[in-house]
Order: structure tokens, then C-alpha cells, then sequence
């Protein structure tokens, strides 16, 4: 018997309930992600500012070092580059600054909005005190701690770092080997599965060919009677062993075929 | 192991959600747990090391093999408290220590084994990194699926079957993670006791004399962090490989058909 756990799981999705009652989940970036994302644009800034740096010798004459006001164009640019790189593309590009682009990631609202530039300021300014003491240390534990992973700047600015995620329609399910018109035609024609049901059997069957024959039975072997129950006329149909072609994960999965085959519509008479 | 109590929501997941699932790992779960694991193998492996390089002036070559060695050994410890803590509430840090040394002579076994093959991988160079990738996995192996030194390499090998890219980034990631901890460290000692306390360096400096106590520090602070993610990359393997997210769905299916089938008194009760 499965008792429902009262523990709080610790996951990287974060829920948002729109005020139309409307759940939203978001995958959000933690640590890892956001560090290698904050390398890329620091290798970035660091190539524009040596680029810069080259330009900057080679005009101010002087080839071995930066003199007079070389020097001073040197560091307002690295000044702005520190501060206003962030905020800029930020701002500018929805939530992603080029880093946040590669590991698809974006900073939005708690809500989910596009953030505006108050918010990247906002956040970014605070990014010293998640420095703090060095190394973001700070932000690193405040992050940690979070269950969004909101370093301070974050919290502040009342956002957040969501990962994309690329939606696409799922391919149809194949069943190897292929389901015979004769299994097909054995099986209840009319077999109706709740959503929980067509969830779960839908993650098993695009799995089955990676699971291990016995352990896909042993897996089937859970739900089988819950369906030999609904479906008394196909239940002395379910095989309680056999081989991958005739055992019970063979017969959970035509089940679900069944169930999920798009049927012609008759057409109008009109 | 009931998998409906375990800590973490069971699904397949990218290696970026294991390395950040492992960030709040650390810092959410039992923090007695991990001190007192900390406390009694990372605690005496860090003093030997303070000892060997300033009371045996071993040059810091010989001081970070030395961390390196009593730090693969030690992080089992972690794997054992992590595999534990993630089905079971309380976990004693002496049962923790307990399955640790009862599995010692057989895991150190499975580390020489797996060492020597990337002693052989190393001497080819080229053939480095795909045995490191391959044995990657040992430490689970021999310490929570209980198997001899060579079953543990032979699992850990077939674990890392088609999977090459996967576990070449995790090793990736787990080795930034480690240079991390070290540059952090290393930055925050010397804040505090160059800058803060203005005492100089005393303690070394690792760029220029190759080590430092903060760098060693910061090193062994990693290790619970690796032993974490690396325990959670092997939950993401056997979660795909054995269908756990499917087994909690057909579980929670099975366990409401049970529930309708009780009679109406005892459901509202």
C-alpha cells in the first residue's frame, strides 16, 4: 500500500498560479546553470575589454601600456561594461544576456512576465551583495536555499531564472513489434482511460523499449487489476506472464493504443 | 526503499537540473547528517594534510595527492549518507558511517581496481578520459549495490554504456565544481587574512607557491557537493533505466483503486 508522503520534495520546478486560476510550472536554473551562463559573459566582457585595450595602445602610441586619456576612455568602458552589460541586454532581449541565450535560460517576472529595465537594474545592482564576501558566496547560499533559486538581487527585483524549454508535439507512440489487427481486435473497443491514467500509461509505453522486458512486466503487474476490474470482458485476456510479445506490458500498451487510436467520424449527413 | 518517500521528485532530468538539484541538495537537507559525516572523514583527512605539509614539509605535489587519495575514499561516505537521507527520515550519522566502513575494505578494493585501469588509461593519455568516464560511477556501485571490486567495475562500466557525453560533462561540471570550492576558498581566506586582518601570508598561496590551507580547504568542502551530484546523476540512471516515475504513477493508480475498494465508513474515516 502507497501512503502519500508528507515530505516536502526537494525539485527545480517552480509553480505560479495566475489570478485566473491558472497553474503554471516553470523549470528554474539553479547554481550550476547560472554560473556557466555568468562565465560565457564573463569571457565575453573580458574579450571586448581586450580588444579595446589593443585598439586603445595602438592609437594612444604608446605600444607597451595605456597613458593619459586611452586610459580614461579604458575605464569608463569597463566601468560600463561591469554595469550596464547585464542590464542592457536584459532589458533589451526579454531576460537573456548572450550567456543566458546559449544555456537557454530568462529572467522573468515571479509571475512569469518579461521583466522591464527596472527590474534587470534592479536585480544587477544587487549583484554586489550577492558578492559578498567574494567569489558569490552570498548568492551562492541565499540561491540555495530559495526553492526558486533567487539570489538577492533576485529577491529584491522580485524575479526569477526560468529555463526554455523547447515545446514540441510528441511523436506517436510505436509499439515494437508492431501491434497485429488480431491483438488489436482482442482488446475492448471502447476502453476509456481517465487522464492520470493516459498520463502514466503514455510515459510507459514511449519508455517500454528502454526498460528491461521483466521489469516492464513487473511495472504492468501494478495496474493490471485496476484495469481487469473496468474492462471484465477483456480481463481473462491479461496474461499475468509471458514473453514481451504476449506479457502483461505487451497488453497495458495495445491497451493504451486502443484507447488513444484516433477513430474515423462518421460523416455529416448535412 | 519505498519510492513514494523518497526527497526528491523522481524523473528523468537534463545533467544542468542534476547539478543544480544537488545545490539545494546541500543546502536543504539534514545539515547534523552532513556535519557530523563532515566531522569524522573530511575533518581528519584535512589535519593530515595541514600536518604533512607543515610539520612533514611535503612539497604541495605531495600534499594535494594526498587530498586527492583520502578524499576519493572519503566522499563514500557522503554517497552512503545521501543514499540513505533520500528514502529515510533521521538518519544517524553512525549507521551512515557504520554501512560506510562495513563496505571499506571492498570500496577501496574497487578504487585500486578502477585506478589501475586509469593508470594504464594514462599512460596511452589518449585512452584517459574514456576510462574515467566508464568507471565514474564505481562509488555506487560498490557501496550501495554491495557488489565485489571487480562486479563494481564491471556495473560501473556497463552503467556508462551509451551514455559517454553524458558522463564526460558530469565530470565536467563536478571538476569546475571542485576548481569553485578551491578559488572560492582561496579568495575568501586571503580577503580575511591579507586584507581584513592584515597578517600577510602565512598560509600559502595558491598560484604562487601552488597550494594553500584555504585552497585545501575549499577542496574538501567540495566533496560533499560532488559525492551529491554524482549520487544523483546514478538515481537519474536507475529513475530511466528501471521506469521509478513510473512506478510512483502505477503506484499512486494502485493505491487510489485501493482506496475505492474500501469500504465507504473506513475511506471517510
Amino acid at each position: 500500500m502507497v501512503t502519500p508522503s508528507t515530505v516536502e520534495r526537494l525539485d527545480t520546478i517552480a509553480s505560479v498560479d495566475s489570478p485566473e486560476q491558472v497553474r503554471f510550472e516553470y523549470r528554474v536554473a539553479g547554481p550550476a546553470r547560472r554560473a556557466l551562463a555568468y562565465v560565457i559573459d564573463l569571457l565575453i566582457k573580458a574579450a571586448v575589454l581586450i580588444v579595446l585595450g589593443g585598439l586603445l595602445v595602438v592609437g594612444g602610441v604608446k605600444y607597451d601600456q595605456l597613458t593619459g586619456w586611452s586610459m580614461g576612455v579604458y575605464a569608463v568602458v569597463a566601468f560600463a561594461m561591469e554595469w550596464g552589460y547585464n542590464v542592457l541586454f536584459e532589458s533589451l532581449t526579454s531576460g537573456r544576456t548572450p550567456g543566458k541565450r546559449v544555456l537557454r535560460l530568462r529572467v522573468v517576472k515571479e509571475g512569469g512576465h518579461p521583466i522591464g529595465f527596472i527590474d534587470a537594474l534592479l536585480r544587477n545592482l544587487l549583484r554586489a551583495a550577492d558578492f559578498l564576501p567574494s567569489g558569490y558566496a552570498l548568492g551562492v547560499v541565499v540561491m540555495g536555499l530559495d526553492p526558486r533559486f533567487r539570489r538577492l538581487g533576485d529577491l529584491m527585483a522580485g524575479t526569477m531564472v526560468v529555463v526554455e524549454e523547447h515545446s514540441h508535439l510528441g511523436a506517436a507512440v510505436r509499439l515494437s513489434p508492431p501491434p497485429t489487427p488480431q491483438e488489436l481486435a482482442a482488446m475492448p473497443s471502447a476502453a476509456r482511460l481517465e487522464p492520470a491514467e493516459r498520463e502514466a500509461l503514455d510515459l510507459f509505453v514511449r519508455r517500454l523499449d528502454r526498460l528491461g522486458p521483466a521489469r516492464a512486466d513487473e511495472l504492468a503487474g501494478l495496474v493490471l487489476p485496476r484495469f481487469a476490474d473496468r474492462l471484465p470482458a477483456a480481463a481473462t485476456g491479461i496474461p499475468s506472464s509471458g514473453s514481451p510479445r504476449t506479457g502483461p506490458a505487451r497488453w497495458l500498451a495495445l491497451l493504451y493504443l486502443r484507447a488513444t487510436e484516433r477513430r474515423p467520424t462518421a460523416p455529416r449527413s448535412d | 526503499m519505498n519510492l513514494a518517500d523518497a526527497r526528491v521528485v523522481l524523473r528523468p532530468r537534463t545533467l544542468g537540473e542534476i547539478l543544480d538539484l544537488a545545490a539545494r541538495w546541500c543546502f536543504n537537507a539534514d545539515r547534523v547528517l552532513y556535519a557530523r559525516v563532515a566531522a569524522a572523514v573530511l575533518l581528519p583527512s584535512l589535519v593530515l594534510c595541514v600536518v604533512a605539509r607543515w610539520a612533514w614539509l611535503w612539497s604541495w605535489t605531495e600534499v594535494w595527492l594526498l587530498a586527492v587519495a583520502l578524499c576519493t575514499v572519503a566522499q563514500g561516505a557522503f554517497t552512503v549518507a545521501t543514499s540513505r537521507a533520500l528514502f529515510e527520515h533521521d538518519v544517524s550519522a553512525w549507521a551512515v558511517l557504520r554501512q560506510w566502513l562495513r563496505r571499506l575494505p571492498s570500496y577501496v578494493g574497487a578504487l585500486l581496481v578502477t585506478r589501475s585501469i586509469l593508470a594504464i588509461g594514462a599512460v596511452t593519455f589518449v585512452l584517459l578520459p574514456s576510462a574515467w568516464i566508464r568507471v565514474a560511477m564505481v562509488h555506487e556501485a560498490s557501496l550501495l549495490e554491495g557488489s565485489s571490486p571487480i562486479s563494481a567495475t564491471d556495473r560501473a562500466w556497463q552503467m556508462a554504456r551509451f551514455r559517454g557525453t553524458e558522463m564526460a560533462l558530469m565530470l565536467g561540471g563536478l571538476g569546475l565544481a571542485i576548481m569553485g570550492g578551491i578559488a572560492a576558498a582561496e579568495l575568501l581566506g586571503h580577503g580575511l587574512v591579507e586584507v581584513v586582518l592584515q597578517l600577510g601570508r602565512p598560509l600559502g598561496e595558491l598560484v604562487e607557491d601552488g597550494g594553500s590551507l584555504y585552497a585545501l580547504v575549499g577542496f574538501h568542502a567540495a566533496i560533499p557537493y560532488v559525492a551529491v551530484a554524482r549520487f544523483l546523476g546514478y538515481v537519474d540512471q536507475r529513475t530511466r533505466g528501471d521506469g521509478w516515475d513510473i512506478q510512483l504513477r502505477f503506484m499512486a493508480l494502485a493505491a487510489e483503486d485501493a482506496r475505492m475498494r474500501e469500504p465507504p465508513q473506513r475511506r471517510a474515516s
